[in-house]
């Protein structure tokens, strides 16, 4: 770790010159192409309400992790997403309403079921961090768990995500070539749940779902083609999460809600390039 | 279309007495499903031979569609399908092409045509660079569709009739033993119905597939197809010759 902190400090960046900031600078580079992988596929299967829901979900893995008392809540908070997202594709699957109206029903009740909770306990005030999450205190030990899902991502995305895609694209197809849909969907949900969960410490509840939707949105308004969509969206997660967090250093705004704001403009942006183009 | 694949409107029937790898006879028997209490198809039976088109014809939600996504696994059933080559020995899972009847897609999807091929060829993922190999299938399987020249556009951006014949391409990739058709050419006008149906009864002749499709227009699959399986809302299963075919007085005797 302090060889990549050299290396850092090397580079004479004045915003450099603290460990949370180099912290957060080596979480973007992970985290930013995580996401945008990630959303690429929310995007095109038309996941991001879906995505925001297993959102929603972390806070009740909180409250019961709170509840229960187990150590650190991540792993409640992990255990549940997880539960959650299988739980959601099996009833979108299985119910004959409509996906939107099936997600509003489990965002609802995993939302009261965490306030309800909170209440029990003295309120919810004492963990409003989760909601607002907090890049700069992501730690090396994170860092090293960031690596981890990273690579298990990047394996996933290499030899899984045709399927993925194909299902996304039709489930019928998918059935008469021997993919099963419902296990392929859930291969993904969980991924995204656990990356989700992971995340939400350090990018908070309210924000995730941002970083997840927008690269992918605005890659998508400028792209010719899968090739380009997927390397835009990593591109323009890489630039907006590093624009961000400088310009979060430089004007002591929140690092997550700067990322999200430069990463609306570069969607405008690609918005008005494909009406200049039309 | 290609020149290669100039087609007869009427092709003679296929012969399986050729030896035959694949399969060759598809026996469905006492099929029956039910979506909860309600019974959708029960006990059919027929037989279809490879090398032979049949048309599925029938009235609104008498499981024209249901039959069809039996075949592919997407509905539990009751009863068998069995698949048998030359040799009368059974096949296990053959490959199966499948042109479904609604492309509920997004229609500002960023995939290419050749994006759809890499999808849904081996090799490597859409996202790196499209190998040659599956460039030249794309081209060889799009040209027997007449399609060659929608390789790079997005599907997104397809008309109907496009979109049908890239699916068909699609569906022969890799290539199937087996080809099922779910009203393909919905909303296509008259002469792009014909240009499909010549284009489906060349794969019979040519590779020897069996070709099941769906169709609401018995009157113009019968010159294509060599085999006719009407399916009425009263569960009544007719299996009939093209030529037995007189699609006015089949709806209304049912229906009577």
């Amino acid at each position: 770790m302090q060889s990549i902190y050299n290396v850092l400090n090397s580079t004479g960046l004045e915003f450099l010159q603290y460990d949370f900031m180099k912290n957060a600078f080596l979480a973007i580079l992970l985290l930013s192409p995580l996401f945008a992988f990630m959303g690429t596929i929310v995007v095109n299967n038309r996941l991001a309400f879906f995505s925001d829901s297993i959102g929603h979900s972390a806070l009740t893995g909180i409250a019961l992790g709170v509840l229960i008392g187990v150590g650190s809540p991540v792993w409640s908070l992990l255990l549940f997403a997880i539960l959650y997202a299988v739980l959601l594709v099996i009833v979108k699957t299985k119910s004959l309403s409509s996906v939107d109206t099936t997600i509003g029903v489990f965002s609802s009740i995993a939302l009261a079921l965490s306030i309800a909770i909170f209440s029990t306990m003295g309120g919810i005030n004492k963990y409003t961090s989760y909601l607002i999450g907090s890049l700069l205190s992501i730690t090396p030990n994170d860092l090293m768990l960031l690596v981890i899902v990273f690579i298990i991502v990047m394996a996933y995305w290499m030899f899984y995500l045709k399927k993925v895609f194909i299902v996304g694209f039709n489930a019928d197809i998918a059935k008469s070539r021997g993919i099963n849909p419902i296990i392929t969907e859930m291969t993904y949900t969980v991924l995204l749940a656990v990356v989700v969960a992971l995340s939400i410490q350090w990018v908070g509840i309210l924000l995730i779902n941002s970083l997840l939707v927008l690269p992918a949105a605005a890659a998508r308004n400028i792209s010719k083609g899968i090739r380009q969509y997927t390397w835009i969206s990593v591109l323009i997660a890489l630039l907006g999460g590093l624009i961000g967090l400088v310009a979060a250093y430089y004007f002591g705004t929140a690092a997550g809600a700067t990322i999200v704001l430069v990463l609306a403009v570069f969607y405008c942006l690609s918005f008005l390039f494909k009406k200049a183009n039309e | 279309m290609n020149k290669d694949i100039e087609i007869n409107e009427k092709t003679e029937k296929a012969d399986c007495s050729i030896e035959h790898k694949g399969v060759c006879h598809i026996n469905v028997d006492s099929l029956s499903i039910s979506y909860g209490k309600k019974k959708v198809l029960s006990d059919i039976n027929f037989k279809i031979q490879c090398g032979q088109v049949v048309a599925i014809g029938g009235h609104n939600g008498a499981g024209k569609t249901t039959l069809l996504k039996a075949i592919i696994g997407a509905t539990p059933y009751s009863g068998k399908i069995t698949y048998l080559d030359s040799q009368g020995n059974k096949v296990e899972a053959p490959p199966i092409g499948y042109v479904p009847q609604v492309m509920d897609f997004d229609r500002l999807s960023p995939f290419s045509v050749l994006d759809m091929f890499a999808c849904f060829s081996k090799g490597t993922p859409p996202w790196f660079k499209t190998s040659e190999k599956t460039k030249a299938i794309a081209k060889e399987r799009l040209q027997m569709v007449g399609a060659e020249h929608l390789m790079k556009r997005k599907i997104g951006f397809l008309s109907g009739g496009e979109l049908q014949r890239v699916m068909l391409a699609l569906a022969l990739t890799p290539m199937p033993q087996i080809l099922l058709l779910d009203e393909p050419v919905a909303g296509v006008d008259i002469a792009g119905k014909k240009q499909f149906y010549k284009i489906v009864s060349g794969l019979r002749e040519h590779l020897h597939m069996s070709i099941i499709m769906v169709t609401h227009e018995l009157s113009i699959a019968k010159e294509y197809a060599d085999k006719i399986i009407f399916l009425s809302d009263n569960g009544e299963v007719l299996v009939l010759e093209p030529d037995e075919v007189d699609e006015q007085k089949l709806y209304k005797e049912i229906e009577g």
